[in-house]
């Protein structure tokens, strides 16, 4: 076997965070290789509501991060030079029971402290707002008018375009089987279409990483819900915000029962795409079940009642990973040179310019906000 | 907990009515599932009594099969999804109020045969653009001229008959073009055709027909384009090769370029697919009982590879035996060899007029970039083309990026002329360009029909 193409860096997964870093590498002149196992936006990265959010940010280093991304919408599209149907639409977390609305209260003082124009409103002020949702489930609901929309598929493949154009490689269907390392350093990767020679490999790869983590040696303390939605045919105008329920504030992750929540978002085409149901699961798989479709018919109709008669065209599933302290793995891995992770961001949309920006900054050894640190691919997790 | 069936058959044209009388002389139960209120499917469609119709003579002992005791038939019902459980399979469905929402069954037999194929060209969105099976649906079972002056363009002698249709029941058919030849060499395929006298003496009939009527026939012709304000006014046809056309008035231009298998039910429930270059479609793989990967699974019809009503009728036997095997009933062997002998001499005969009449989808030239490709969601030739000039080498790719096939009918319509566009850019074959997974609900219901139980 031939020894392979070389590269200065190789990034391992093709959804947003992975073309994100790929896009600010190569514009940073870095000549770097983006390696996806399927199609751009194949895994979570496109199975989305499409969100650009604040509201679920965790409090501290990833809100603040979190607010500094979000200045960066304003002119992402002309810097992509791409049409990612973005907008600003307004975001509210319906507040269902008392336990949820104390839960709101602190949530909203610690926003507003923050500088986001977060509110809470009560149950007539929503549904001013919203007047198709049912007034008797809700007690109020945390709003944000700043929230936004895009479309999550044209986000990764306007980072892979506009990388292309500044020298990106991108290779799709290409499966990698593993990460080379050799005496404690980063020497490449293996993929289905032979090997690849790169002293720094970026993994990105969302639920996908626990496994190549596995291939360099590294446990990751990743893990992943299983989530579906379904998605309506074009209806009328039934709502302007994206909402979900506060009662993903109370507990979803840790559950290995189907745990069914709702979230709707209607597309600017007017489809209202509803979920979502989810549990933890050592499978990856993309199968919907057949609990699933049910359990989110049945909380979505109780919250609007019209949508009983919405077409519903199509269900989803899709692995999501997530950290069970709600951190981000975002850095380089202490005791492997070369090798850094970036997964298991919770509003993973709004992040990706600024992620791109910070893992491309690490790469080059930039200077870096020390406080990254609690981020590391290695620290120890409390309880784990 | 859903009760539990035997045997389930989704589907009660012809594969899924025979499939039911086989299965039920050998005592097993079924369960018979069907969207329409009748059974029959396309082709032995019931015309409603209160327009005259009657069943079929020749259907008549199929829709007895229907009518057993043993046979429980569940009308206007749609199976939205499929679930393999531990040692049988969650059948999800959606029917009028009383209907089961959830059945587990043993055994699943699909039957859901075919669509009519869509292949696209400017002007095709066009009021007055319909296909075959549609305007014989109308002219046929509704008793309706789809217009006064029709064109009829595709390729086979299902346009023979759709043409005879029309012109008994006063409609005028402007002329029938064939996007093929002239079939000089259909004597090689005389022995095929012996014993098929019934259909060649349709044929024939409908050619006579067509021929007091003065209809031309043109091979090697296809519409070109649609063209009117509002409405179809105009068609523009011409050969498939060559730059020479002409342009006739007409109000109804029929589309009859053939079927593509209803393959959307045995794909999300699972079942391993292959491409068949033949078919030009992914088509479940299945063993010598019709039986797909999933085990008790069977899909017999045209919904696993076009073979017309006749194959489909002894696949629906064929496979049944199956069934009733797997379920412990004893099934006769010289009762397996004669079905199996029938289906070997359909098969030659559905051969035949496959390669004399392949479906002609290799149409692409006439598309513009202004052509309509996905009609739910309206996107384009051109921004088809765009996406893939931006480096999209695979249908999801197309599909994300423009929404190709993300509407109501699900790539039903549009997912083969966007992979055959895709291919043609790409100068690749279809098979390398990847397939997408129906997800569920492989039809639109609403979101209370999702629901385990009737609110």
């Amino acid at each position: 076997m031939s020894a392979g193409r070389s590269y200065d860096a190789v990034v391992v997964g093709g959804g947003l965070i992975g073309s994100s870093i790929a896009y600010h590498l190569a514009r940073a002149g870095v000549r770097t290789l983006l390696v996806e196992q399927g199609d751009l936006a194949s895994g979570a990265s496109g199975a989305n509501f499409g969100n650009v959010q604040v509201e679920d940010a965790e409090f501290g280093l990833s809100l603040e991060l979190t607010l500094q991304s979000h200045a960066r919408f304003a002119s992402l599209e002309a810097e992509l030079d791409y049409d990612l149907g973005y907008r600003r639409t307004g975001n509210l977390l319906l507040v269902e029971n008392e336990r949820q609305w104390a839960i709101m209260q602190a949530r909203v003082a610690l926003l507003q402290a923050a500088g986001v124009q977060a509110a809470l409103l009560d149950r007539h002020e929503t549904c001013s707002l919203e007047p198709h949702l049912a007034p008797d489930i809700i007690i109020g609901a945390l709003y944000n008018p700043d929230e936004g929309i895009l479309d999550p598929f044209r986000l990764v493949y306007a980072y892979a375009r506009r990388g292309q154009d500044l020298g990106l490689e991108v290779w799709t269907h290409t499966p990698v089987s593993g990460i080379q390392v050799r005496g404690g350093c980063t020497v490449g990767i293996t993929t289905a279409r032979g090997p690849v020679v790169a002293g720094c490999v970026i993994l990105a790869a969302g639920a996908w990483s626990r496994e190549l983590g596995r291939t360099a040696g590294l446990e990751l303390p990743l893990q992943w819900v299983h989530g579906e939605a379904l998605i309506t045919e074009p209806l009328p105008p039934l709502t302007k915000n994206a909402m979900t329920s506060a009662v993903f504030f109370e507990a979803t992750e840790n559950a290995q029962e189907q745990v069914v929540g709702f979230c709707l978002r209607q597309r600017p085409r007017g489809n209202v795409m509803l979920g979502e149901a989810a549990f933890v699961t050592q499978r990856l798989s993309r199968r919907t079940t057949a609990t699933a479709l049910p359990g989110i018919a049945s909380e979505a109709r109780r919250r609007f009642p019209s949508l009983g008669r919405a077409g519903i065209i199509r269900a989803w599933a899709i692995p999501v990973a997530f950290v069970p302290d709600r951190q981000p793995l975002l850095g380089p891995v202490d005791g492997i040179a070369g090798l850094l992770v970036a997964t298991g961001l919770k509003s993973t949309i709004i992040l990706t310019p600024l992620v791109g920006e910070l893992v491309a900054g690490m790469v080059m050894g930039a200077a870096l906000d020390p406080r990254l640190a609690e981020f590391s691919p290695t620290r120890i997790l409390a309880g784990a | 907990m859903p009760e539990l069936i035997e045997l389930a058959v989704v589907g009660a044209g012809p594969a899924g009515l025979a499939a039911a009388a086989e299965a039920s002389d050998l005592g097993v139960p079924v369960t018979l599932i069907d969207i329409f209120p009748q059974p029959g499917g396309q082709y032995f469609k019931q015309t409603p009594a209160e327009l005259g119709g009657e069943p079929d003579e020749h259907a008549r002992p199929l829709f007895q099969a229907a009518d057993r005791k043993d046979v429980r038939a569940i009308t206007e019902t749609a199976v939205w999804g499929i679930f393999a459980e531990e040692d049988c399979y969650l059948l999800c469905l959606y029917g009028p109020p009383g209907t089961p929402r959830r059945l587990h069954a043993r055994k699943i037999l699909l039957a859901p045969g075919a669509h009519d194929l869509p292949v696209p060209f400017p002007g095709w969105t066009l009021p007055g653009v319909m296909t075959a099976g549609a305007a014989l649906n109308l002219v046929k079972h509704q008793r309706l001229l789809p217009g006064r002056r029709i064109l009829l363009s595709g390729t086979g002698p299902l346009q023979l008959i759709l043409a005879q249709r029309l012109i008994d029941a006063g409609g005028e058919v402007v002329a029938v073009l064939d996007a093929n030849p002239f079939p000089w060499r259909g004597w090689r395929h005389a022995p095929a055709a012996w014993g098929q006298w019934e259909r060649l003496a349709e044929g024939w009939a409908a050619w006579r027909t067509m021929r007091r009527a003065r209809t031309p026939l043109r091979w090697s012709h296809v519409v070109r384009r649609a063209e009117g304000s509002g409405q179809v006014e105009r068609a523009v046809i011409g050969a498939v090769q060559g730059d020479a056309v002409e342009t006739v008035a007409v109000d109804t231009i029929c589309l009859g370029h053939g079927f593509t298998p209803a393959v959307q039910l045995a794909r999300q429930a699972g079942c391993q697919q292959r491409y068949d270059p033949g078919q030009g479609v992914y088509l479940p793989v299945r063993d010598e009982w019709l039986q797909t990967t999933l085990p008790g699974l069977f899909v017999a019809g045209d919904g696993a590879g076009i073979g017309g009503k006749d194959v489909a009728l002894w696949e629906g036997r064929l496979a049944a035996l199956g069934a009733a095997g797997q379920l412990g009933r004893p099934v006769a062997p010289d009762r397996v060899a004669r079905v199996q002998r029938e289906l070997a001499r359909q098969r030659r005969f559905a051969a035949v007029l496959l390669a004399l009449f392949p479906a002609s989808a290799h149409l692409g030239d006439l598309l513009t970039d202004d052509t309509v490709l996905c009609r739910c969601e309206e996107i384009t030739v051109g921004e088809i083309r765009r996406v893939i000039d931006e480096g999209a080498t695979t249908l999801n790719a197309v599909r994300m990026v423009t929404r190709a096939g993300m509407g109501r009918c699900q790539g039903r319509m549009c997912g083969g002329p966007v992979i055959e566009l895709l291919a043609r850019a790409l100068g690749q074959p279809v098979e390398t360009l990847g397939e997408v997974t129906p997800r569920p609900p492989v039809i639109p219901v609403p979101l209370d029909g999702l629901l385990e139980e009737e609110l």
